[in-house]
C-alpha cells in the first residue's frame, strides 16, 4: 500500500522495486518531460533542484537585463535613457533580483540536486518541505516583480534604508512588494536551510563522517546555519517597516521617537551573513572542482572546512562595517574593523589551499576548471578591495562610491557567479546526461573574463575619484566619462557571454544523451557513483564510504605524506566494484575519528519490512501552502479593506487545507 | 535484483520504535527553534534600545512609564498560567509515552485551555493599556510593547491550534509508546514559547 | 550489478556496525533511547514548583523591599532578575524540553541561537547608548497627535503622518 496524494492521478504512483537492469535502461530511456503533474507535485530533490536552477537562472537573466539598462544609462554623462526614478527602480531590482532570486536559488538548486547524492541519501530529509520552499520562492519572486506593473518597482535600494522607505518620504508603493516579497522568500529560505541541515547531519551514508564530507557539503551546511540565524533579523526589520508603513507606528521615524539606525543594524545583522551565504556554496563548488581537474585531493581539507566554520562565526560579528559612516563612535568602529580584518584570514587560508591543490597536479582545463581558476583570481581581487573597506578611515572615503560597487561585483560575480558557472559545467552531465559544449564553454569563459573585468575594474578608479553610487547620471567634467563608457561596454560583453551560455545550454539539451556521462570527469565523490541522471531513488544500493574520495580509493597511494596525483581510472569503475582494504587507512584520511553511523531516516512514504524502497509520493499540498502564503501577502499589500479581507480569508483557507492535507499524508 | 540493503526507517508511525525518525524531526524543530531565538532576540533588542525613551523624565513625572502602566501582579499571574501550561504539556507527553491516551488527551486539552487563558489575559492587558491612551501609533512604549508581546501571542496562538489539532488523534490512540513524535515536537515548540515569555516577562515587566 | 553490502552484514543490524564505527554525538540512537531513568510525572511536578517559587521570587524582587536592598548594595536590579530568569530558562530547557537527556546537537542549536540573541541584545544596547538619539518629548507629541486627530479629523494611521510633517504625497 503506497501512500498517494488524493489529488494524484492514478498512473504516476510511487514506483515499486525494479530489477537492476531495468532501472538502468529506464533511466536512460526515459526522456524527461518538462511539464506536467510530476513537476507540479514533485517532492524529488532532483526535480526540485532543476526547478530552482531554471527559475533562478531566468531571474539571473532578468537581473542582468536590468543591469544592462543601468549601464546604458551611465554610458555617457547626462544621458536620458532612463528617467531618474526608473533608474532607482532598476538598481533596486537588479540587486534584489540577483541576490535573492538568482544567486541564492541557484545555490540552493545545486545543493538540492547534488547534496543528497553527495552524502549517499535517497532524498532530502523533508521532501515535501523542500517542494514548499521552491514554490514559495517562485511565488515570492513573482510577487516582487509584480510591482513593475502596479505602481512601480521598489526604488529604495536593495537594502531599503529607512526613513526613505517610510510612507511619503520618497519610496513608492513598490516598497510594500519588496517588503512582503522578501518575507515570503525568507520563509522559503529558512525552511530550505532547516532541510539542508537535517539532511547533512542525519542522512549521510554509512562511513561518511564529517571528516569525509565533501567540502560542498560542508559549505552548504555552514550556509544553512547562517540562513537560519540571520534571516530572523531581517524578518523583524521588515515587520517593523511594515507596521510603520501600514499601521502608523514609528519604529524608524525620529519624528515619532524612532531611529533609522535601528533599521540599519537589524538589516545588516542579516546582511553581512547574507553575503557569506552567497559566496560559501561557490567556495564549496570550487573545492570540488579543483581536485577533480588537478587529479589531486584537495590540499588542506581540514583547513578549508574549519575556515568555513570560522567565517560562519565571524560573519555575525562584523555587520556594522556597512555602517562606518553613520557615526557609531570610535570604539564601535574599531571593534567592527577588527572583526572585518579578521574575517579575511580564513578566506585567505582557503585561497592558499586551493592554490596548493593545483600545485603539482595534473591539470585539465575543462571549462569547469577555467571558471574555478577564474573564481580564485577574481575573488582575490574582490577580497583585497574588501580589506581596504574594512578600515574605517579608508571606508569613509570609499563608502557609497563605485569602489564598493567594484568590490561587490568582484566577489559576487567574479566569485559567486563564476563559482556557479563552474558548478554548472561540472555537474551538467550528472543532471542531464549530456555535456555542455567545451568549445562554447571556452568562448563563454573568455568573454566573461574580458567583459567582467572591463565592466568592473574601472569602478575601483571611478569610486576613488569620487563617483557616488546610485546616481542616475553625472556631469561631463567630472573626469568619469571614459571609464563609465568602458564599463558599459564591458557590461555588454558580459551580456553576450551569458547569451553564449544560454546557447550552450540549449545546444546541449538538443543533443542526444551521452552514454558515457556517468562519471565523465573521473571525479571521486558519491554523486558520480550513480547514473547520469540518477534514477529516482538515487542509488541502487546504499554506498558505504571509507574515505573522502570514494571513487579514487582503488587508485590512491596508501603511504603517508603528500597525496600524489592519482592515476587515470580504468574505464567505468563503479563504486560497487571498489576493493576495500581490510584496514581503512587511506592517505587522504588524516586524523579520522571513529566513523559515524549515519541513519537513513527519510521522510518517505510508507516502508515495509526492508525490502521494497518506496519514494515519497508526489503531492500538491506544498504548492497550495505556498500559494496560501502568497494570498496572505496580497492581503497585507492592498489597502482597501474589502481586498484585504478577501485575500486574507482565501489565503487562510488555502493555508488550512494545505496543512490539513499535508499532515494527513504524513500520518498515512 | 535491486534490493536496498539498508532499512530506511520511515518517518511514518509504522516504524517500530522510530528512534531514528524521532531524531530527524526533532532536529528540524530544534533548528527552527534556534532561528526563533534570533527572531525574538531581534524583537527584544528593538524593545531594549527603545527602552530609554520610555523612561524619560517627562514620562516619569506623568506616571506613564511601563512600571506604572503595567500591572505586575496580573502579568505575574499570566506567567504562572503559562508555566502551568508547560507542566501540563510535559505531563501530556509523559502520558502518551506510556500509551495512556485519555490522560494524554486530557493534558493536551488542559495545555490548550491554559494557553487560551493566557491569551485572554494578554487581550485584557492590551485593552487596559489602550484605556491609558497608549496605542501603536502614539507611543514608543506602545509600539514596542505591542509588537513584542503581540508576536509572542501569535506564537502562542499557533501553538494552541497545533495542540488542539493533536487532540483528535490522541483520543484515537494515535500517539503511544511507539510513536509520540508529534506531541513531542509540539511540546518543544510550546516550551520554547513559554521560555520566551520568561525572558520577555523579566525584561519588560521587572527590569 | 552486485549490490554492495557493508562488511559485517546488513545495515539493519545495528549492533554489528562496529567496523563502521559507533554513533557519535549526532543521532547515534543510544542518545535517544528512553532510559530506565525516564523522568516521572512527579519529577515534572517538582520542577514546576521550583519554577513557581522562582517566579514568585522574581515578582517580589522587583518590588520595593528587595528593590531597595539590591540598590543599597550597588547591584542593579537587573542582575538578580536575569539570574532568576536564566535559572527558569535552563530548567525548562533541560527538563521539560529534555535537553539534558537528548543529543547534544539539540542543545547546540539552542545555545547558538541564545549566544546570537544575547550578543545582539547587548551589542545593540551598547551601540544605541553610544550614539545619542534626539531627545523625544513623548507627551507633547502625543498631545499634538490627539489635537490634530481631533481638529484635522485625520484617520488613525494616516493622521500621525500628516501631523509630524513628513510631507505627504
Amino acid at each position: 500500500m503506497v501512500a498517494t496524494s488524493p489529488l494524484a492521478p492514478a498512473a504516476p504512483a510511487a514506483p515499486v522495486v525494479l530489477p537492476a537492469p531495468v532501472i538502468h535502461e529506464d533511466a536512460h530511456a526515459i526522456e524527461q518531460r518538462w511539464y506536467g503533474w510530476e513537476w507540479l507535485a514533485t517532492v524529488d530533490h532532483k526535480k526540485i533542484g532543476i526547478m530552482y536552477l531554471l527559475t533562478g537562472f531566468a531571474f539571473f537573466l532578468l537581473g542582468g537585463f536590468e543591469a544592462l539598462l543601468l549601464r546604458t544609462q551611465l554610458i555617457r554623462p547626462l544621458n536620458t535613457f532612463l528617467q531618474p526614478d526608473i533608474f532607482n527602480q532598476m538598481f533596486t531590482m537588479h540587486a534584489t533580483t540577483m541576490i535573492f532570486l538568482a544567486i541564492m536559488p541557484i545555490n540552493v538548486g545545486l545543493g538540492n540536486y547534488i547534496v543528497p547524492l553527495m552524502v549517499g541519501a535517497a532524498d532530502m530529509a523533508y521532501p515535501r518541505l523542500n517542494a514548499f520552499s521552491y514554490w514559495l520562492f517562485l511565488f515570492g519572486g513573482i510577487f516582487l516583480n509584480l510591482s513593475f506593473i502596479s505602481g512601480g518597482a521598489p526604488n529604495t535600494g536593495w537594502f531599503g534604508y529607512a526613513p526613505l522607505t517610510e510612507p511619503g518620504l520618497g519610496g513608492n508603493s513598490g516598497v510594500d512588494y519588496w517588503n512582503l516579497g522578501l518575507q515570503l522568500l525568507g520563509v522559503a529560505s529558512i525552511a530550505g536551510a532547516v532541510n539542508f541541515i537535517v539532511t547533512i547531519l542525519k542522512l549521510r551514508a554509512p562511513g561518511l563522517t564529517f571528516n569525509r564530507l565533501p567540502l560542498f557539503g560542508w559549505m552548504t551546511l555552514i550556509t544553512s546555519f547562517l540562513v537560519i540565524f540571520s534571516f530572523p533579523s531581517i524578518t523583524v526589520a521588515l515587520i517593523l517597516l511594515m507596521f510603520d508603513r501600514q499601521f502608523g507606528t514609528h519604529f524608524y521615524l525620529p519624528s515619532g521617537g524612532g531611529d533609522p539606525l535601528l533599521w540599519q543594524h537589524l538589516f545588516w545583522f542579516f546582511g553581512h551573513p547574507e553575503v557569506y551565504i552567497l559566496i560559501l556554496p561557490a567556495m564549496g563548488i570550487v573545492s570540488e572542482v579543483l581536485p577533480v581537474f588537478s587529479r589531486k585531493p584537495i590540499f588542506g581539507y581540514s583547513f578549508i572546512a574549519y575556515s568555513g566554520v570560522a567565517i560562519g562565526f565571524l560573519s555575525f560579528t562584523v555587520w556594522a562595517h556597512h555602517m562606518f559612516a553613520t557615526g557609531l563612535g570610535d570604539f564601535a568602529n574599531g571593534a567592527f574593523a577588527t572583526g572585518s580584518f579578521l574575517i579575511g584570514v580564513p578566506t585567505g587560508v582557503k585561497i592558499f589551499n586551493w592554490i596548493g591543490t593545483m600545485w603539482g597536479g595534473s591539470l585539465r582545463f575543462k571549462t569547469a576548471m577555467l571558471f574555478a581558476v577564474g573564481f580564485i583570481a577574481m575573488f582575490i581581487i574582490g577580497g583585497i578591495s574588501g580589506v581596504s573597506l574594512a578600515s574605517p578611515p579608508v571606508d569613509f572615503q570609499q563608502t557609497d562610491t563605485y569602489y564598493v560597487v567594484a568590490h561587490i561585483h568582484y566577489v559576487l560575480f567574479g566569485g559567486a557567479i563564476m563559482g556557479i558557472f563552474s558548478g554548472m559545467y561540472y555537474w551538467w552531465p550528472k543532471m542531464f546526461g549530456r555535456f555542455l559544449d567545451e568549445g562554447l564553454g571556452r568562448v563563454h569563459f573568455w568573454l566573461t573574463m574580458v567583459g567582467f573585468n572591463l565592466a568592473f575594474f574601472p569602478m575601483h578608479w571611478l569610486g576613488t575619484e569620487g563617483m557616488p553610487r546610485r546616481i542616475y547620471t553625472y556631469f561631463p567634467d567630472m573626469g568619469w566619462n571614459f571609464w563609465n563608457m568602458a564599463s558599459s561596454v564591458g557590461a555588454y560583453i558580459l551580456g553576450i557571454s551569458v547569451m553564449v551560455l544560454v546557447g550552450n545550454m540549449i545546444y546541449s539539451y538538443s543533443r542526444p544523451r551521452d552514454e558515457m556521462a556517468d562519471n565523465p570527469w573521473d571525479a571521486a565523490t558519491l554523486e558520480w557513483a550513480t547514473t547520469s541522471p540518477p534514477p529516482a531513488h538515487n542509488f541502487d544500493a546504499v554506498p558505504v564510504v571509507y574515505s573522502r574520495y570514494p571513487l579514487w580509493e582503488d587508485r590512491h597511494p596508501v603511504e603517508g605524506g603528500q597525496p600524489a596525483v592519482i592515476a587515470t581510472a580504468a574505464p567505468h569503475t563503479s563504486i560497487d566494484e571498489r576493493s576495500h582494504p581490510a584496514d581503512t587507512q587511506v592517505a587522504v584520511g588524516e586524523g579520522e575519528t571513529n566513523a559515524h553511523l549515519a541513519t537513513d531516516a527519510t521522510d518517505h512514504g510508507e516502508h515495509d519490512a526492508g525490502h521494497a524502497f518506496h519514494l515519497p509520493a508526489p503531492t500538491i499540498f506544498p504548492m497550495i501552502l505556498a500559494f496560501g502564503l502568497l494570498l496572505i501577502a496580497f492581503a497585507l499589500l492592498f489597502s482597501p479593506p474589502i481586498l484585504k479581507v478577501t485575500f486574507l480569508i482565501t489565503g487562510v483557507i488555502y493555508f488550512v487545507v494545505a496543512i490539513y492535507g499535508w499532515v494527513k499524508q504524513i500520518s498515512e | 535484483m535491486a534490493v536496498v540493503t539498508h532499512s530506511p526507517d520511515a518517518m511514518s508511525e509504522r516504524a517500530p520504535t522510530g528512534l531514528e525518525s524521532l531524531d530527524v524531526r526533532k532536529l528540524g524543530m530544534w533548528a527552527f527553534l534556534g532561528s526563533e531565538c534570533v527572531f525574538f532576540g531581534s524583537l527584544l533588542s528593538m524593545y531594549f534600545v527603545n527602552r530609554p525613551l520610555m523612561f524619560s523624565p517627562a514620562l516619569e513625572a506623568a506616571h506613564l512609564t511601563p512600571k506604572t502602566i503595567l500591572n505586575i501582579p496580573f502579568t505575574g499571574a499570566l506567567a504562572f498560567i503559562l508555566l502551568c501550561s508547560s507542566l501540563t504539556m510535559v505531563l501530556a507527553l509523559n502520558a502518551m509515552q506510556q500509551s495512556r491516551r485519555r490522560a494524554g488527551s486530557f493534558w493536551l486539552l488542559a495545555t490548550a485551555f491554559l494557553g487560551m487563558l493566557f491569551l485572554g489575559g494578554q487581550a485584557i492587558e492590551f485593552m487596559e493599556i489602550a484605556h491609558e491612551g497608549i496605542t501603536l501609533q502614539n507611543s514608543v512604549f506602545g509600539q514596542s510593547f505591542l509588537l513584542l508581546t503581540g508576536f509572542h501571542g501569535t506564537h502562542v496562538f499557533v501553538g494552541i491550534i497545533w495542540l488542539i489539532s493533536c487532540i483528535p488523534r490522541a483520543l484515537r490512540g494515535g500517539f503511544h509508546a511507539g510513536n509520540y513524535i508529534g506531541p513531542e515536537i509540539c511540546g518543544l515548540y510550546w516550551h520554547f514559547v513559554d521560555v520566551v515569555w520568561v525572558v520577555i516577562f523579566t525584561i519588560i515587566y521587572l527590569i | 550489478m552486485a549490490t554492495q553490502i557493508a562488511p559485517g552484514g546488513s545495515m539493519t543490524q545495528r549492533g554489528s556496525h562496529s567496523d563502521i564505527g559507533d554513533g557519535g554525538p549526532l543521532g547515534g540512537h543510544g542518545d535517544n533511547v528512553e532510559h530506565a531513568s525516564h523522568p516521572t510525572a512527579r519529577f515534572y511536578v517538582l520542577i514546576f514548583f521550583i519554577l513557581l517559587a522562582i517566579t514568585i521570587a522574581e515578582v517580589f524582587v522587583a518590588q520595593e523591599p528587595f528593590l531597595g536592598i539590591f540598590e543599597g548594595i550597588g547591584v542593579p536590579i537587573a542582575v538578580p532578575l536575569l539570574i532568576l530568569a536564566a535559572a527558569k530558562f535552563l530548567m525548562i530547557a533541560a527538563f521539560y524540553m529534555h535537553l539534558k537527556q537528548d543529543s547534544r546537537a539539540f542543545s547546540a542549536f539552542l545555545i547558538a541561537g541564545l549566544i546570537l540573541a544575547i550578543g545582539m541584545l547587548f551589542t545593540f544596547g551598547g551601540l544605541f547608548a553610544a550614539h545619542s538619539r534626539e531627545p523625544f518629548d513623548q507627551i507633547a507629541w502625543r498631545e499634538q497627535l490627539a489635537q490634530n486627530a481631533g481638529t484635522g479629523g485625520a484617520s488613525g494611521a494616516g493622521g500621525a503622518a500628516a501631523t509630524t510633517g513628513r510631507g505627504g504625497h
